[in-house]
């Protein structure tokens, strides 16, 4: 978490994101550090985020999807459904493009349409 | 030893730092003893006793750290007490870099199998995370990790030296009941963790994904002995003299794939922000899940067979190809 010099907010970076060298900006005057309630309230923002955001998807039955998702686990009867929270589209799109055949995305939209563009670079960059 | 009839700037330096090190226990020692003991004259003795009193001198911030007793000195005795207090609250600070360094560390220690609920990694996660004694603002956030039953099992199993039955789903989808492991060591690859472990059934050191075992249980067998003799690699997949070598491309979303397969050779610089590796593959059809799953930031080069079975697996999914798995998948 950080403030965003461009946007001027607060945003979640993911550091496996950060591609080049971390260096420290200099000539910029040192910036204080934020009190430990803006802190905490960040880190509640983002749990609050992921509580939020939930996907949609059917998974076949006895499949590896089916074991991954551990609903091999959830006793919840013939349901072959799961809900899933999320904070990033982008992450959990990578996380179910290796299930295809087994599982199908019900909703949102957003991830319909990640998990779909993704293929399709993908059949382009191998065609 | 110095000579103790000339003793330099640097010797007698050394000596005061034996000396207060030595005196940190407080004990009270006469001045003849302690020449004997570090081979110098009483005289010098006396001096860098002094020299550690007048330490305090420069120190205007906290003064009386050492404190020499004088009337002790002057008649053959030293005696130095030390403020403590003062001591313990110079303690450098972490920097937050030495700090986010440590949560990280104490993150992933937490998230390994029997060791989240380790007291003496909550107590430390608990301090940086809620900052020093002295009311200081924390400077990272900690967030343990979860528990994993069969991992806590396997760990168990381990420090017992017992065998586990667990079952267990094979690359080629096919869940196996009741297969008895070995267990000798845990791996961590990437964001995987394996178990590798003797396979009785094949006389071999396997490899096995944790997270497609389930309901591992410890078993009164004691791990044999031709599996305390094995030697266990650093490599999770063997290559076999049938694999295909790959060319893989990658952008920083993919990288994880330069840990997750061990490259043949380093990997090369493409781009600013491309790189390719080279991996041995058993079976190319494999890479179709492997490669999709980073939606393009992950390109087959070469060879064209492999590419093709990137393509199909890509095309099942959009549903231009009939989605059929092939019948000896792995």
């Amino acid at each position: 978490m950080g403030w965003d010099e461009d946007k001027q907010d607060t945003r979640n970076f993911m550091l496996r994101r950060i591609v080049s060298k971390v260096t420290s900006v200099k000539g910029v005057k040192p910036f204080d550090p934020p009190a430990q309630e803006q802190i905490l309230k960040a880190v509640d923002d983002l749990d609050s985020l992921g509580a939020k955001q939930t996907a949609k998807i059917k998974v076949e039955r006895d499949s590896e999807a089916w074991f991954k998702f551990e609903l091999d686990l959830q006793g919840n009867g013939n349901s072959d459904e799961v809900t899933i929270n999320y904070h990033d589209v982008y992450v959990l799109a990578e996380q179910l493009r290796e299930y295809a055949g087994q599982i199908k995305v019900l909703k949102p939209d957003a991830l319909i349409q990640v998990v779909r563009a993704g293929y399709e670079r993908v059949a382009n960059d191998h065609a | 030893m110095p000579n103790p009839e000339r003793l330099d700037d640097s010797d007698r330096y050394n000596l005061m730092l034996s000396l207060t090190g030595f005196l940190v226990q407080e004990d009270e020692y006469e001045v003849a003893e302690l020449a004997e003991r570090f081979g110098v004259t009483s005289d010098e003795i006396v001096k860098a006793v002094k020299n550690i009193g007048f330490t305090d001198l420069a120190n205007f911030q906290n003064p009386d750290r050492y404190v020499v007793d004088y009337d002790a000195l002057e008649e053959g005795f030293v005696r130095i007490s030390y403020n403590l207090e003062n001591v313990v609250e110079d303690v450098p600070r972490l920097s937050s870099r030495q700090a986010s360094a440590l949560a990280a560390g104490l993150v992933y220690l937490s998230s390994l199998p029997g060791l989240a609920e380790s007291e003496e990694i909550l107590a430390l996660q608990n301090i940086l995370s809620t900052g020093d004694s002295r009311g200081n603002a924390p400077e990272v956030i900690v967030q343990p990790g979860s528990r994993d039953a069969d991992l806590i099992t396997i760990r168990q199993a381990i420090k017992l030296g017992r065998s586990i039955v667990c079952d267990y789903l094979n690359l080629k989808g096919e869940m196996r009941i009741g297969r008895v492991i070995e267990p000798l060591r845990i791996d961590l690859r990437g964001e995987l963790i394996y178990l590798k472990g003797w396979c009785p059934e094949n006389q071999d050191v396997r490899s096995f994904r944790v997270d497609r075992m389930r309901n591992a249980k410890l078993t009164d067998t004691a791990v044999s002995e031709a599996a305390l003799n094995a030697e266990l690699d650093d490599e999770v997949y063997h290559p076999a003299e049938t694999d295909t070598l790959v060319t893989i491309e990658v952008e920083p979303e993919a990288f994880t794939l330069m840990v997750d397969f061990r490259p043949v050779e380093e990997p090369v610089t493409v781009s600013e922000y491309v790189k390719s590796f080279k991996i041995l593959v058993g079976d190319v059809r494999n890479l179709g899940r492997i490669i999709s799953r980073f939606g393009g930031a992950a390109r087959v080069v070469a060879p064209e067979q492999a590419r093709s079975a990137v393509r199909e697996f890509a095309l099942k999914a959009l549903g231009e190809l009939p989605a059929t798995q092939p019948e000896d998948a792995e």
